[in-house]
């Protein structure tokens, strides 16, 4: 599967600021650009490299089903703007800022800066549009006075590579329909998903899928299937598989991703080919929302069993805790199990 | 024949067998250039040179040779010596003057008949042919008829080493040499035949990576410069060709990828004025790897990780952490 941010060409770049609420009920007016962004060839390229940092293969991005299809609703929205005159995209993309301050219902999400781009994207240029809204950090400028180096305090930096401070909806517009990626820091963790929701769902009118139960499945049962068919030593199976456990019981994560488990526990010899892997098994390149309903049972022991009918596994916990493999051939494996043996029932 | 006849016979052919000599040089190292064999070839200056009067003598009257007709009988009076860096490529230029069609050869020597022959022994190690031509050919003011011979030598540097030592005290004694003489040379000959199969080896193993990768190169700068509207350099092409050995894949497989993925030449385009990668043919390769083996990229990448980013981004790669 190639990625939808591959050959992603930036054409029209705007901004508009939108700002916190100070009552509750009611939406701060944004302030709007009357004119498009331009920007040096550098800058174009850094802005795309953002957006695929963000959004492209093995990043944190997830791909959602669209739930609002209305024309107002921001897919059909996207679509339409890409082909206006720039005249029209500079006042149509105020509706799309007044949308964001619109979803922003509560008093406790910042304001920040939209930016509205869009593109083409893919060997075959489909138009796209992005949509961040980026939260103004600070930092420090460099100068240079006379023969001496100063720093310059900024208060108004944005979509610096601190990816924290930037949400993004990305949309792709095929002959075969619209695809739809979110990138939002809040998703990743199950603490902060519920903050995530304004975003995507109030202001993309978009919805997690529906198969990311099946979805989840497959990531256990595949990446189980690829560890088991790697050539190396049992013992270390035995960790990798113990690390396939822990990653997904990990209460405090909401997404998962090939590249996130990769780089989070194989061997950077491994990590292509589970990647290639995955592919070819046409798992999502980007991450997904992790729903564990369909595994529950699976994952509540660590179990291994032998060719001769004989199963070892631990209520709780890894077994490479407790176990280590110290020989292995086609007939017999040597275990060193710790603990006492307690029980033999009959 | 008396010395005096022998010696006036001689004189009067001395330029002769000079060009003669020369000649055989010439035909050989046509057919060297001809079959695309490097100028680098020779680590010596082949050279021809023909014998001087007081060894000539010594050979036809004083060495028990018996000769029925010295002056005939001897075929080296003008001699011809090659001399190269390994045995396969001695191997390679018997092959090419055997293959020579104007040219009627014997074969005086043969170091690998004679170890199959003497396995226990180790002594003087060359290849020597003697030439004479099937027809009589002109040759500037000469013509050198079919009963005229050269003594070609071909030989590996460590071979012509030991044969520069031994060459008046035991390949052609003189004084008859000690017993312990003759032991010490014959296991310096038992290491030069041990040194010149492990060169060999190494040459070998140098030549399948180079070959592999040139073959590689070669349709790349082809490509590059049918489709790149920029002036290419090769100057870090090897540098990155050596990092990434075994993942270096088929022409073919670059071929495939880059005529499917079209954007990648463009890009190559936008960028070459400004960035050295750009403007190597071994770009093409590094797009290719990105996509199929990301994270091996990165981690044996040579330089800083600014100049590969941009190749991540244009396929739509985040960057792996490592």
């Amino acid at each position: 599967m190639d990625s939808v941010t591959e050959n992603l060409q930036i054409e029209r770049i705007i901004i508009h600021e939108i700002f916190k609420r100070t009552i509750s009920d009611k939406p701060c007016i944004p302030s709007y650009s009357t004119a498009m962004l331009t920007m040096t060839k550098e800058g174009k390229q850094a802005l795309q490299q953002r957006l695929v940092e963000a959004l492209g293969n093995n990043s944190h991005s997830i791909e959602m089903e669209i739930n609002d299809i209305k024309d107002e609703g921001m897919p059909s929205f996207t679509k339409k703007i890409y082909g206006l005159s720039d005249s029209e995209f500079i006042e149509e993309t105020k509706y799309i800022a007044d949308k964001l301050a619109e979803a922003q219902v509560s008093m406790q999400y910042p304001g920040g800066i939209i930016v509205i781009i869009s593109g083409i994207v893919g060997i075959n240029k489909h138009p796209c549009c992005a949509i961040i809204k980026a939260e103004v950090h600070t930092g420090f400028h460099k100068k240079k006075v006379k023969e001496s180096i100063s720093a310059e305090y900024l208060s108004d930096l944005f979509l610096t590579p601190q990816q924290k401070l930037y949400k993004i909806g990305y949309f792709v517009f095929s002959k075969k329909g619209t695809t739809v990626l979110v990138y939002d820091h809040n998703m990743t963790r199950s603490e902060t998903k519920q903050a995530a929701k304004y975003f995507y769902d109030s202001f993309l009118g978009c919805k997690i899928a529906d198969s990311s139960k099946i979805v989840t499945q497959n990531f256990f049962l595949l990446t189980r299937e690829f560890i088991n068919e790697l050539e190396i030593e049992n013992d270390k199976k035995l960790d990798y598989q113990d690390d396939l456990y822990s990653y997904l019981k990990n209460k405090n994560t909401n997404t998962l991703s090939i590249s996130d488990f990769a780089e989070k526990h194989l061997d950077l010899d491994h990590r292509d080919l589970y990647q290639a892997y995955m592919k070819t098994s046409e798992f999502p390149i980007t991450a997904i929302v992790k729903e564990l309903d369909l595994i529950k049972n699976k994952l509540k022991r660590r179990k291994i069993s032998f060719s001769t009918g004989v199963t070892l596994q631990r209520s709780k916990g890894n077994l490479k805790e407790v176990v280590e493999v110290l020989a292995s051939s086609a007939t017999s494996t040597t275990l060193k199990i710790s603990g006492k043996l307690t029980d033999q029932i009959t | 024949m008396t010395e005096k006849e022998f010696l006036d016979r001689f004189h009067t052919e001395i330029s002769l067998y000079e060009n003669y000599g020369k000649y055989i040089k010439e035909t050989i190292l046509h057919e060297v250039s001809d079959a695309g064999l490097p100028d680098h070839w020779f680590v010596i200056e082949p050279s021809y040179r023909v014998k001087d009067e007081k060894s000539l003598l010594a050979k036809a009257f004083y060495r028990n040779k018996n000769y029925s007709d010295p002056y005939n009988d001897i075929t080296d009076k003008v001699g011809l010596r090659f001399v190269l860096l390994t045995t396969d490529q001695v191997t390679e230029l018997t092959e090419l003057i055997e293959n020579i069609s104007i040219f009627n050869f014997r074969k005086d020597r043969d170091y690998l008949r004679e170890q199959n022959q003497n396995p226990t022994t180790f002594i003087y190690q060359s290849m020597h042919y003697i030439i004479s031509l099937k027809k009589e050919i002109e040759y500037c003011e000469y013509i050198f008829k079919n009963n005229i011979f050269c003594e070609v030598q071909i030989r590996t540097l460590l071979q012509h080493a030991y044969s520069e030592l031994t060459h008046d005290t035991i390949y052609k004694p003189k004084t008859i040499a000690e017993p312990k003489t003759h032991r010490l040379v014959a296991r310096s000959m038992a290491l030069i035949e041990t040194t010149d199969a492990i060169f060999s080896d190494v040459s070998k193993q140098v030549c399948i990576v180079k070959s592999k990768n040139d073959i590689v190169l070669n349709s790349l700068k082809t490509e590059y410069s049918n489709r790149i509207n920029f002036e290419q350099e090769d100057r870090i092409c090897n540098i990155l060709l050596d990092y990434y050995d075994e993942y270096i894949p088929t022409f073919n497989e670059v071929y495939e990828f880059i005529s499917k993925k079209t954007f990648i030449i463009d890009r190559i385009n936008d960028r070459a004025l400004e960035k050295l990668l750009y403007r190597q043919p071994v770009i093409l390769i590094l797009y290719y790897l990105v996509y199929k083996i990301q994270n091996i990229v990165l981690k044996l990448w040579p330089f800083t990780q600014e100049e590969l980013e941009p190749i991540y981004t244009d396929l739509g790669f985040c960057l792996p952490s490592l």
